[in-house]
């Protein structure tokens, strides 16, 4: 059976990619740095939206991005190879997330939100977005109640919204996220649920 | 109508259901068009809210991907760089070298050794000694009161005699300070 670890996705466990990615550890460990910049190209555009989605700020993510790949290099030693190499990527940059979190523990606005994505040209081009067409108002009423989610999100602490973002905006399996984050299924829905309660209450006056 | 409106609690879960895999629609939401309207500009906000996301990640320009893996190699290089220099540098040259490049903590540390021979100076040589001339004695009482003394009196006693004696010997600490520190 290809996949028969926990927490694996099918493209994670894709048995040609691990047997190679097997092979460039093998070279990194015996101390050959530059090896490891194979796994930078394939995985840094992946850790980067994970920690954005979680951050929601570009420059943020992309020192956080860094972070993760040097403390996966120091710590490539650490890693048995019992998950993906990505499941064990995204452990790290949920604990960088976490540990980024609280040291500085952010006060966000909804109008922080909507300045930061005018300044950093984050929002996408109308064109892009997905609506029905239908009304302009509608459109404004959405982009809202989408700025409102993401305000909501970033108060949920660190660990529901890692696991929330994975679940829903990852589109990752309970037993992915359980191996991203170290806890167990029942745990995982325990929070999911819970996230998705104290949304509610975010929310609650968008009718 | 089927039932009562549904409560927001279930239009969330609706939208960011707990479970994997597709959920029964409840069947008020499917004959309540109040409802569905909730449901859907709820999901409708969370999808243009993830296509946001997706759509800075895929608008990011090749050079900053680029940019972004130049750095981390280069933390990368830096470090293994350190490392093999660590490695191959013995114990006593690495320290030596620490302790230079560091003259705070070198001074820091001669201050710490200086502070530590005084102080055990001062208890060896504090119940051999009195006070010498020329200092002004601690007053204390005459020896043929002692015997009326408590231990703790006693003790006092003898700590002052000390003071006097790591007073009157000041100037040879200070020649064992560098030039700098006197």
């Amino acid at each position: 059976m290809a996949n028969d670890l926990p927490g694996e996705s099918s493209r994670a466990a894709d048995p040609g990619r691990r047997e190679r990615e097997s092979e460039i550890l093998g070279r990194v460990r015996a101390g050959d740095p530059e090896a490891f910049e194979y796994f930078v190209k394939t995985y840094q555009r992946k850790v980067f939206r994970l920690i954005y989605t979680l951050v929601r700020n570009a420059a943020e993510a992309d020192a956080l991005t860094q972070d993760v790949f040097v403390k996966a290099w120091r710590a490539v030693g650490d890693f048995k190879g019992e998950a993906a190499f990505e499941t064990w990527l995204n452990r790290i940059a949920v604990n960088a997330v976490r540990d980024s979190v609280r040291r500085r523990k952010p006060v966000v606005s909804f109008a922080d939100l909507a300045a930061a994505e005018e300044v950093e040209g984050t929002d996408l081009p109308r064109a892009a977005e997905p609506t029905d067409g239908t009304s302009p108002e509608r459109d404004a009423l959405s982009r809202q109640i989408r700025r409102r989610i993401g305000e909501a999100l970033l108060a949920l602490s660190p660990r529901q919204r890692a696991i929330f973002v994975m679940k829903h905006y990852e589109e990752r399996s309970i037993a992915e996220i359980g191996a991203a984050t170290g806890i167990d299924d029942g745990t995982v829905k325990s929070h999911l649920f819970r996230a998705a309660r104290k949304l509610r209450q975010k929310l609650e006056d968008l009718r | 109508m089927s039932g009562r409106h549904m409560t927001e609690e279930e239009i969330v879960g609706r939208v960011f259901p707990v479970e994997e895999g597709p959920a029964p629609i409840p069947i008020h939401q499917a004959v309540c068009p109040e409802c569905q309207q909730r449901v859907a500009k709820l999901r409708e906000a969370f999808l243009l809210d993830r296509g946001a996301v997706t759509g800075v990640v895929e608008s990011l320009p090749g050079e900053f991907w680029a940019a972004q893996r130049r750095a981390v190699l280069g933390r990368i290089s830096e470090l293994a760089a350190v490392e093999a220099e660590e490695k191959a540098t013995p114990f006593p040259a690495r320290f030596t070298r620490s302790i230079l490049h560091r003259p705070a903590l070198a001074f820091g540390s001669l201050a710490a050794a200086l502070a530590l021979v005084a102080g055990l100076t001062v208890l060896r040589g504090g119940t051999e000694t009195g006070p010498p001339a020329g200092v002004a004695a601690v007053a204390t009482i005459p020896a043929n009161g002692a015997s009326g003394l408590s231990a703790v009196d006693r003790e006092d006693d003898e700590l002052l005699r000390s003071v006097d004696s790591v007073l009157s010997d000041e100037e040879s600490y200070e020649a064992l300070l560098p030039e700098v520190m006197r």
